[in-house]
């Protein structure tokens, strides 16, 4: 290998190379005294062997993603890549643009003029964007937004993992207006709730996040094969008519949605306040009614989001919270536990927080969440939506994922 | 005879009387009805500012974005579907300032949009502060010792940036303004005209009168296709050279340049994606 991969250096270079090779295989061998014992096991040989940045994109091309627009930030740069790498088959304009918020502002004009857009970024990279994504609360445009935490601030521990982002992207962007946010836990998650932001971006023509972070872009296992049968590429694009009004209040708040180009009407798409038909106005009375024109999606969106998956039995006394990556981890601890008076609810559709979350925390008479983050985020979240207060927290927070072990003391202790 | 990219009814315009908008509004409702231009087709881009209100005003598609950010959008609607017409519009603070970024990188796409830049340097819509094209010397309420930075050339940046079409005309010359106009929108790639225009109320040094004076025409037998005696141009002021200053027919654009219309040429949002060839994608991974 090493020859081959520096053909035409000297010998002296390739002797370098190996030797530096051999030091490193001698100290990671002397790190620890590992013994791994692995058998073959025949059911995983018709199994996915893939990374969540897989299954992000292989589920954006399911959403019918047609334009990706980024700057390289780890660990988000893995989707960008990916994207690239299908641009040719799957005809995706996939483009590095100068800077974040040329990103998302591209990203939205893509969405106006027909296309299913995403952005992939980082926390540091979508700081930049929050204007952008208040641009998308006031022209009622879907957008698709990945992000890949990792810890900071600012540039923090960029090759490193957290949950840490979920507060910015709750309330990034000045005004009021909806917004959607998912974690995936598994890798199946990710390419399902990949396919379906792009849908419920279109239909409720709100941005929509998949919050992911260094873990699970980064980590790679099997799954089994992915299934296309119940999917399908929603688009709610209308022909416009002549007399077409882009922001036509409806019943129950999102108006039909129009492109340039097809059809008889002109789309008008502005961030200043608008009337129906998206000219400026200062008409007071107006503004009220587009305020509860936007924020009456929040309603529509209800009927839509995915309960939390709940683990263990239902005559459960502990209850265990946790949201996005950490899923995998904090279930196989809970397996090792095995303990039937703990259940495990775990949330992959964050905001808005579904409704049944009120009945599991009332059934619990101890309730635990794990968060991969140093202020338990999602606990805050929980409060502000149902005002329960959770007090047992397990919060890891030095750039490393949880491990199986870890959660599996850090309960005992609480239990 | 009507022009259908203007309205019936009257409409509330939001410029000051007597404001250099108001006659590049009319040079460009002249522009779209001489080029016959489809106006389903038609779409008007446009950040935020005085220039920027400009979508408002003309019967068409339009996206009025946010300050500075007129352009990104501008090149993803023409990327996405390449059957339209997209005009950028802005001012001088929205393009070269605030947006300066994207202006330096859109030039490096080249993608087969026009802008229009109102350079009236000033900032109009915040009350009068300096702009990046404002003068040396000027006093503003926030330049109050007067403007120290030296003036961004946008007809040299354009140039070095080897921008397809860059052109700077004076709101003022309704007729020459209006072919300039009609040759960028032709003009396949990325196409710049600067607009010298002048600004009422807040900018008293370079009024209607200053950019008279202060501009000529380039002869007829100038020729825009030399990139470095364009370049040489470019940087004579006052009097400042007006026409087309510096032309580039051999750049491919930026939607040429895409895979994703090698074999098709339809707007992405006719295209549906293949189930099976993403099953195909994820059994790779078995």
């Amino acid at each position: 290998m090493v020859p081959k991969y520096f053909a035409g250096k000297n010998n002296k270079i390739i002797d370098k190379n190996i030797e530096a090779i051999m030091s490193g295989y001698s100290s990671g061998k002397n790190l620890a005294n590992i013994q791994i014992d692995i058998k073959s096991n025949n059911y995983t040989r018709t199994d996915l062997l893939l990374s969540g940045a897989d299954s992000i994109s292989l589920g954006a091309i399911a959403g019918g993603c047609n334009y990706v627009c980024g700057y390289p930030m780890s660990p988000s740069t893995s989707i960008l890549v990916k994207m690239a790498s299908y641009s040719k088959k799957f005809d995706i304009i996939v483009e590095q643009v100068e800077d974040e918020i040329g990103v998302i502002n591209m990203a939205i004009g893509a969405w106006y003029a027909g296309a299913r857009a995403l952005v992939t970024t980082s926390g540091g990279g979508f700081a930049l964007m929050s204007e952008g994504i208040s641009l998308c609360g006031m022209i009622e445009s879907p957008l698709v937004l990945h992000l890949a935490q990792r810890p900071g601030p600012a540039t923090g521990l960029p090759t490193r993992t957290e949950q840490g982002d979920l507060n910015l992207v709750l309330y990034a962007g000045h005004g009021e207006f909806p917004r959607i946010i998912l974690a995936p836990g598994t890798l199946e998650e990710g390419f399902t709730l990949t396919q379906k932001a792009f849908n419920l971006s279109d239909k409720y023509q709100v941005p929509v996040f998949i919050l992911t972070d260094q873990f699970f872009v980064d980590t790679v296992y099997n799954t089994p094969v992915f299934s296309m049968t119940d999917l399908k590429v929603e688009k709610y694009i209308v022909a416009t008519e002549k007399n077409y009004k882009r922001f036509l209040i409806t019943k129950n708040g999102v108006s039909p949605r129009g492109i340039p180009g097809n059809g008889l009407g002109n789309v008008c798409a502005d961030s200043d306040e608008h009337d129906e038909g998206g000219y400026i106005t200062e008409n007071m009375d107006l503004r009220v009614k587009m305020v509860d024109k936007r924020h009456k999606k929040f309603e529509a969106i209800n009927a839509d989001i995915i309960p939390p998956k709940m683990i263990g039995n239902n005559n459960y006394k502990t209850l265990i919270l946790c949201w996005g990556s950490t899923f995998n981890i904090v279930n196989e601890a809970l397996e090792d536990i095995g303990d039937k008076n703990i259940a495990l609810i775990h949330f992959s559709w964050i905001f808005p927080l579904h409704d049944s979350i009120h009945e599991y925390l009332l059934k619990a008479s101890n309730v635990i969440i794990i968060e991969n983050n140093s202020s338990a985020q999602f606990s805050q979240l929980i409060k502000l939506s149902t005002g329960y207060s959770i007090k047992n927290k397990i919060l890891k927070y030095n750039g490393l994922p949880f491990s199986v072990e870890e959660i599996k003391n850090e309960i005992q202790k609480f239990l | 005879m009507d022009n259908i990219f203007d309205f019936k009814d009257k409409i509330d315009i939001a410029w000051c009387p007597g404001c250099g908008d108001f006659p590049i509004r009319k040079t460009l409702l002249s522009a779209l009805k001489e080029l016959k231009l489809i106006k389903e087709k038609t779409v008007l881009v446009s950040g935020i500012g005085q220039a920027a209100k400009m979508p408002q005003y003309i019967n068409t598609s339009f996206f009025n974005g946010l300050h500075g950010r007129g352009l990104p959008p501008a090149t993803a609607i023409k990327a996405c579907n390449p059957d339209l017409t997209v005009i950028a519009v802005g001012g001088d603070g929205d393009m070269y300032g605030e947006g300066g970024n994207h202006f330096l990188h859109t030039a490096r796409r080249n993608p087969d949009i026009t802008l229009f830049v109102h350079d009236n340097m000033v900032y109009g819509l915040t009350k009068g502060q300096a702009a990046p094209t404002s003068r040396p010397e000027m006093k503003t309420p926030v330049q109050v010792f007067g403007v120290f930075e030296k003036p961004l050339n946008p007809i040299a940046l354009a140039i070095s940036l080897d921008i397809s079409f860059v052109a700077r005309v004076f709101c003022g010359d309704i007729e020459q303004t209006k072919d300039i106009m009609k040759k960028a929108i032709l003009h396949k790639g990325f196409a710049l005209v600067d607009i010298f225009q002048n600004c009422v109320s807040f900018n008293k040094i370079n009024t209607f009168k200053w950019f008279k004076d202060k501009v000529y025409y380039l002869p007829d037998d100038y020729d825009p296709s030399d990139r470095a005696s364009a370049f040489k141009k470019s940087l004579e002021e006052e009097p400042f050279p007006l026409g087309v200053i510096y032309k580039n027919d051999h750049l491919i654009t930026f939607e040429d340049n895409l895979s994703t219309y090698k074999n098709d040429k339809s707007a992405l949002y006719k295209r549906n994606v293949s189930f099976k060839k993403i099953e195909e994608e994820i059994k790779a991974f078995i």
